[in-house]
């Protein structure tokens, strides 16, 4: 979310990911800059939190304006619904950035691999905690999980590219193409449950890297 | 669609020919007009049938074109396979049975279907809610065939993978069932994705998009 955004200004300079790939990084916040995120983030928490208690339905632009003390017209500066409050595309920004900063040499998995970790642990205990909250109330919103789903394989079809380009492959190679709508697919349905985020990506990720080996209950001694 | 196994009665089958006839005269008018141009009186009128019958076989115009058909038999087909053969294998027989049973001219109108519903962006995104749902289904009946739990983790994530290589495959290429089962080969090798032999060792990524 918007602590994230200003996550990235901050590290840019200790984290060489962050400067490839995404561009809203390079000048330095000013005051006035700074004063956009917070109101952007305070709006974002109004939102959340007056969706929670009442529901999406009834909760109005107005209200969420009024909670987070600004006006409806400043509310729509920052979102252009009430839909894109709850969206946000910052967290798969920065996997697409830790994906382009990863060496040659290393394979697929392994290149995802770290670019979960690095995307992991970009973030605080405290920001992950908004994130699950997020996600929750996403995935409650038919409307809005297919908007985020939407926002996620847009992001797919970007590491398809760089992985393309990083394997030295044809830019619409079949294998790679193939082998991310197996990746989104997995993710997705990993993160139909909100809770252990990251938990269940790792594991969705390791699962897909061993192969996606799924016995049968005659051979195995599974439960 | 070819159903197979059992004659349904004739009512049955009266539903089976209306609904395709909606289809063709759907598919035959967006080829030629458009999918803007095209509206659910004129398709209704094409297959001499009223809109409020139209809206009895589907909900909107969007839904003429998607293709569920194949999932829906290949995820029942799916179904009767014995529980000791592994996913992958079982959801290749259950595709190659569906196919199968098509007549040469619904496959050849299936892959015309498809062709259109890749050249038409409004239909990108339902698509992949169809699919979802699709995943959804199908991870419930792997479980239920594989004798695990409902919810096993492993299984949805499996599925899920499975039918995202299927779509992609199907938006790379048009060509049905070929880019499903030269998916389902990639899967079932573990998905090895190997640097491009041309490639220069040591080269590196460029990080720039676009």
């Amino acid at each position: 979310m918007i602590v994230i955004a200003k996550r990235i200004v901050m590290t840019e300079t200790n984290r060489p990911w962050q400067n490839r790939g995404v561009a809203h990084t390079d000048q330095p916040r000013g005051l006035r800059e700074r004063n956009k995120i917070r109101t952007r983030e305070a709006i974002r928490r109004a939102a959340m939190r007056l969706i929670e208690s009442n529901g999406y339905a009834s909760t109005t632009v107005e209200q969420i304006a009024e909670a987070a003390e600004v006006s409806p017209s400043t509310f729509f500066r920052y979102f252009s619904s009430k839909q894109s409050v709850l969206i946000t595309d910052e967290i798969d920004q920065l996997a697409v950035s830790a994906l382009a900063a990863q060496p040659a040499g290393i394979s697929t998995m392994q290149a995802l691999r770290q670019t979960l970790e690095i995307t992991q642990s970009a973030l605080s205990e405290e920001e992950w905690r908004i994130e699950r909250r997020r996600r929750q109330l996403v995935l409650s919103i038919p409307e809005i999980r297919e908007m985020q789903h939407q926002g996620h394989r847009r992001t797919a079809a970007t590491m398809t590219q760089l992985e393309c380009r990083r394997l030295g492959r044809d830019p619409d190679d079949f294998e790679v193409r193939v082998f991310f709508g197996a990746l989104v697919g997995a993710m997705l349905t990993a993160l139909s449950g909100a809770n252990d985020v990251t938990q269940r990506l790792f594991r969705a990720l390791e699962f897909v890297e061993a192969g996606m080996p799924l016995s049968t209950s005659h051979d195995t001694n599974h439960r | 669609m070819g159903q197979t196994e059992h004659p349904l009665p004739l009512r049955e089958r009266k539903k089976i020919r209306t609904r395709e006839t909606i289809r063709r005269a759907a598919v035959e008018l967006i080829e030629s007009n458009g999918y803007a141009n095209t509206t659910i009186e004129q398709i209704a009128e094409a297959a001499e049938v009223s809109p409020s019958t139209f809206f009895r076989y589907f909900s909107s115009k969007q839904s003429v074109l998607m293709t569920d058909e194949i999932d829906r038999l290949t995820v029942s087909a799916l179904a009767s396979q014995p529980a000791d053969v592994p996913t992958i294998q079982a959801f290749r027989r259950a595709l190659q049975i569906t196919w199968a049973a098509l007549s040469e001219d619904e496959r050849t109108f299936e892959t015309r279907c498809r062709r259109l519903v890749l050249s038409i962006p409004e239909l990108g995104e339902l698509q992949h809610v169809e699919h979802r749902r699709s995943a959804a289904h199908m991870g419930e009946v792997e479980c239920r065939r594989l004798a695990r739990d409902p919810d096993d983790f492993e299984v949805h994530v499996f599925c899920g993978a499975l039918l995202g290589a299927v779509l992609t495959a199907l938006s790379a290429s048009p060509d049905m069932p070929g880019a499903v089962f030269r998916a389902l080969d990639f899967i079932e090798a573990g998905l090895p994705l190997q640097r491009s032999r041309t490639a220069k060792p040591g080269q590196p990524p460029e990080s720039q998009l676009g």
